[in-house]
């Protein structure tokens, strides 16, 4: 009878996870409104570049050698039209199938309370909810590690995988090839020429590729930094929370650190799960897309952390009730919190018209702020610059003008740019106002206002407004 | 026993006298703040339910606020008069401190003398009775439950009950209580520096407490730390403004204002209470006081309030070196004289800090809102157009919409609010017409209201660039003027 009693758990145990995890994947189709389209902007980069694949993209900076990753663009060019939508709900389902094998393969005890941590973490559900090379990459490292500790011929099929993800996602691939490292070192020690072959074939595969990437576009270092810089910055990238844009739900690390604890004594038994956290930890304060993979760590420590403080003896039982439940609540407050953003986030439906007339206008260049590059370059127009600013064609000097041209008020040298650039359109959001200036009429928002010569409002809907530049001659 | 209860009562009822004597010499109230408080009391009175939209400030702007206090002022209000609940509920929450005071000390020490006068001493300390007084603070209920919640703690065996209930009611009320969080993980750190073990149940309530405190300090302000991290704890207060928080201070600033006697005392109270003694309890505020010293050192506290928050903590931690001093002279020659010594440390404190006291609470006293600038205010509230934005220096906002009724630029909420502050300071300071009313356009600006605080804030004798042409002197006094702009 008890038997019984615990399979039906189980099983209901399981059901809920199945319905957590559509729910989760079916975030942005369920709740965003139809009109608005994927949140975010480097969904809008792979559909265009997917759809017009080749080596050369005429939009982005005016026009420029294609030098970005090219496996998710690639495997996109190859799906029709229709599958692309749902990308991000198969490549989430694929992913957290993997991981629930790994789980096992790690013999992880909590693994329904650490893949219920996962699903409800932000990074999951912006991985799997927008596209993005990462989603690709990340799916494919699940991939490399699940066929890796194959005891079959099906292990050696990992050095291709290990060999594909620096193409689809390099910051991935990267640090899944050092993951992969201490996996061989701390764990599955007889597997250590599989290991190095597997390296040796990825860092192969990637200097040809990006050697030749190097080699046609050219290599600038880059003088300006996108990424904002300072503790708080840093925080506030890491910690959805803190208004992250994906990263860590605070209740989760808390939780995280609880299982550390709990580990501790462990820890010579689990030096792979420690370096591999730690690794991803402080990678993730400076480059956000370790988040992704360090969101997986947070996901099993934490439910270690649950477990630990569950079943440790409490003098108040009372106290105890009240911290899993402020804990668990914490997890619930942070993923509605993240997704009641993430599903309003930008671009909303003021931004998707704006994007449509764009579509329509005759002339081609459009200025804007970098951030909205992509839409603009997905609207049809070149645009001067955009997020893809690695191996970009002249990109300090075009930030510098971009920079020059938001902040000044001396119509000649805002005419001088404009016309280096053949600049015809200037496209202005409420968002991009806010961010970029501080007053109604700094810089080139005066120049907008006052030089009704140079500047004719050709569209102002929804926050939105598109100037035409008139022509000087 | 009975006997220190009683001398207990009679120092309650000397600090509150004391209080009071300051209180019953105006109608008005001190600080900015009180008018805030005032007002929003008077909202829920009349509508039985919290503002969430302020029409007045920054001529409109949603409030951030728990109103929890206002709620509490506005229960009593409904069977108290005004007076007793303006004027006397503040003065007699904070001299409620006293028993907690006594409370804590006590458990610290287990003497029946270095609490009383510890108590003594919290009721006055300079910079607590000059900040607090005559004030409708909302840290007259935030402080005395902060430091029962320390006492509960003490006691977590007996105190559980009421330590969970403070949990839940402390990080609603205001967010200073992040500041007992804080202390307590500091607690828990240095225990484990000591290498002494912390008591099972204490430990599991600090763990309750703090992730409480979290949780709700992200539910309650979640806008403020997504838009701007964990800058939000300074409350977007702006730069300009933040940098003078902690521009006139030193060594003599911190010992007028705590005392001498709670700031030596206190110190050696430490050192017994930590190396000697190892007592839990005093490891317990000693993390308070680290906690408090973090908070200021980052600038994440107003410099006023941590230095009230330091006092208290120093005259609690008094008890202990007078503690020790008592039994020290007990074994002495000097046992003879024990009741001269009493009555020396009394005089002391007379001297030390009831003077001191006196005399900064006078000082604010005289610097607060006089009776000429209330009519000023109480002139546009009857002839300005209802829809008109009056002008005032950003301490006065709060006044200006309580009082005259009419809406303001800014005032020194600033959580949400757009940046005003150095546009005030400009139109209030500049010397060019020209700047001032381009200003004053973009706001909507009806009227000027300069009063003794903007001439003093800026140093002037009255707006530098006033022209017959543009502003029309409406009510003019020696301590308050109000111009109305016509250009």
């Amino acid at each position: 009878m008890k038997g019984k009693k615990q399979k039906f758990t189980s099983l209901s145990a399981s059901l809920g996870l199945a319905l957590a995890l559509v729910m989760a994947l079916l975030l942005v189709m369920v709740f965003r409104s139809p009109d608005s389209m994927l949140p975010g902007t480097e969904s809008y980069s792979l559909i265009r570049s997917a759809v017009d694949f080749g080596m050369n993209d005429n939009l982005s900076f005016g026009g420029r050698f294609a030098a970005y990753p090219i496996g998710a663009r690639y495997v996109l060019s190859l799906m029709p039209e229709y599958i692309i939508p749902i990308m991000p709900f198969i490549l989430g389902a694929i992913s957290f199938i993997l991981l629930m094998l790994l789980l096992k393969d790690f013999d992880i005890k909590p693994k329904r309370l650490a893949l219920a941590a996962l699903i409800a973490s932000p990074a999951f559900i912006f991985m799997f909810n927008t596209l993005n090379t990462a989603s690709f990459a990340l799916m494919l490292s699940l991939l490399g590690f699940w066929l890796f500790s194959r005891k079959s011929f099906a292990r050696f099929f990992s050095i291709i995988i290990f060999s594909l993800i620096p193409l689809f996602d390099l910051a991935i691939g990267i640090l899944s090839l050092a993951l992969l490292l201490f996996y061989a070192l701390f764990r599955l020690k007889h597997r250590k020429p599989l290991m190095i072959a597997s390296l040796a074939v990825s860092f192969a595969v990637s200097a040809a590729y990006y050697g030749y990437l190097i080699l046609n576009s050219g290599f600038e270092r880059l003088l300006f930094d996108l990424s904002p810089s300072g503790l708080n910055n840093m925080l506030s990238s890491f910690l959805s929370d803190l208004g992250a844009e994906y990263g860590i739900g605070l209740f989760a690390l808390i939780l995280a650190v609880f299982g550390i604890i709990s580990f501790w004594e462990l820890k010579y038994k689990n030096l792979f799960a420690f370096f591999s956290f730690t690794l991803l930890l402080v990678t993730g304060l400076f480059f956000s897309k370790a988040i992704f993979l360090l969101n997986i760590f947070i996901a099993i420590f934490a439910a270690y952390g649950f477990l630990s403080i569950y079943n440790a003896k409490w003098e108040s039982a009372v106290f105890q009730r009240f911290v899993l439940l402020i804990l668990a609540c914490g997890l619930i407050f942070s993923t509605l919190s993240y997704c009641q953003r993430f599903i309003a986030g930008e671009p909303n439906e003021g931004i998707i018209q704006g994007m449509e007339y764009l579509k329509n206008l005759p002339k081609e260049v459009v200025f804007s702020d970098y951030s909205r590059g992509s839409w603009v370059s997905f609207a049809g127009k070149k645009n001067v610059m955009d997020e893809n600013v690695w191996l970009a064609p002249n990109a300090n000097e075009r930030w510098k003008d971009s920079q020059d041209l938001f902040y000044t008020r001396d119509i000649e040298k805002a005419r001088q740019i404009i016309d280096k650039y053949n600049i015809d359109y200037i496209w202005l959001d409420s968002a991009m106002i806010q961010k970029q200036w501080n007053g109604q009429e700094e810089g080139l928002l005066f120049l907008l206002k006052y030089s009704s010569s140079s500047f004719k409002i050709i569209y102002n809907k929804q926050g939105v407004q598109v100037w035409e530049v008139v022509s000087s001659n | 026993m009975k006997r220190d209860y009683v001398i207990l009562f009679v120092i309650f009822i000397l600090t509150l006298f004391f209080r009071a004597m300051f209180v019953s010499e105006t109608p008005y109230f001190n600080e900015d703040s009180a008018y805030y408080n005032l007002r929003h009391t008077d909202y829920i009175s009349q509508n039985i339910q919290p503002m969430i939209y302020d029409d007045l400030s920054y001529g409109g702007r949603y409030v951030i606020d728990s109103h929890i206090f206002h709620l509490v002022l506005a229960g009593f209000r409904s069977f108290l008069p005004d007076f007793l609940v303006f004027k006397i509920l503040p003065e007699l929450l904070f001299a409620l401190m006293i028993f907690i005071v006594y409370a804590i000390a006590k458990r610290l020490t287990e003497n029946t003398t270095a609490p009383l006068l510890a108590a003594l001493i919290s009721g006055f300390i300079p910079v607590f009775v000059a900040n607090t007084v005559n004030t409708i603070s909302v840290y007259s209920i935030v402080l005395p439950l902060i430091f029962y919640q320390v006492y509960c703690l003490m006691n977590i065996d007996t105190h559980k009950g009421r330590f969970i209930v403070l949990s839940f009611l402390l990080p609603i009320i205001h967010p200073f209580t992040a500041i007992l969080a804080i202390s307590f993980v500091f607690y828990a750190i240095l225990l484990s520096i000591e290498s002494i073990k912390i008591k099972k149940a204490a430990r599991e309530a600090v763990l309750f407490f703090v992730m409480l405190v979290l949780l709700m300090g992200f539910i309650v302000y979640k806008k403020a730390f997504i838009e701007f991290g964990l800058y939000a704890v300074l409350q977007n207060v702006p730069a300009a403004l933040f940098s003078t928080y902690f521009q006139n201070i030193n060594v003599f600033s911190l010992i007028y204002g705590i005392g001498i006697i709670p700031l030596i005392l206190g110190a050696l109270g430490i050192v017994f209470g930590i190396a000697w003694e190892r007592s839990d309890s005093a490891f317990l505020l000693s993390g308070l006081v680290l906690a408090d010293f973090l908070l200021l050192f980052l600038r994440l506290i107003n410099f006023t309030t941590g230095m009230i928050f330091l006092g208290i903590l120093l005259s609690i931690l008094s008890a202990i070196s007078i503690s020790k001093a008592i039994s020290y002279v007990k074994i002495t020659k000097f046992a003879r004289m024990k009741k001269y010594i009493f009555v020396s440390f009394i005089v002391l404190i007379i001297l030390l800090l009831g003077i001191p006291s006196y005399t900064s609470t006078r000082k604010i006293m005289q610097l607060g809102v006089s009776g000429e600038e209330m009519q000023a205010l109480e002139w546009i509230r009857d002839n300005a157009p209802e829809d008109s934005t009056v002008l005032g220096n950003i301490e006065e906002g709060n006044m200006i919409a309580d009082i005259a009724k009419r809406k303001t630029v800014a005032d020194n909420i600033f959580m949400f609010a757009p940046d005003r502050y150095d546009d005030v300071k400009l139109m209030l300071s500049t010397e060019s017409l020209v700047k001032a009313t381009q200003l004053m356009h973009k706001y909507g600006v009806g009227y000027v209201f300069v009063s003794q605080s903007t001439r003093r804030m800026y140093n002037m004798e009255d707006l530098k660039y006033v022209s017959e042409e543009c502003f029309e002197p409406e009510f003019e006094r020696e301590k308050a003027k109000v111009y109305k702009l016509v250009c």
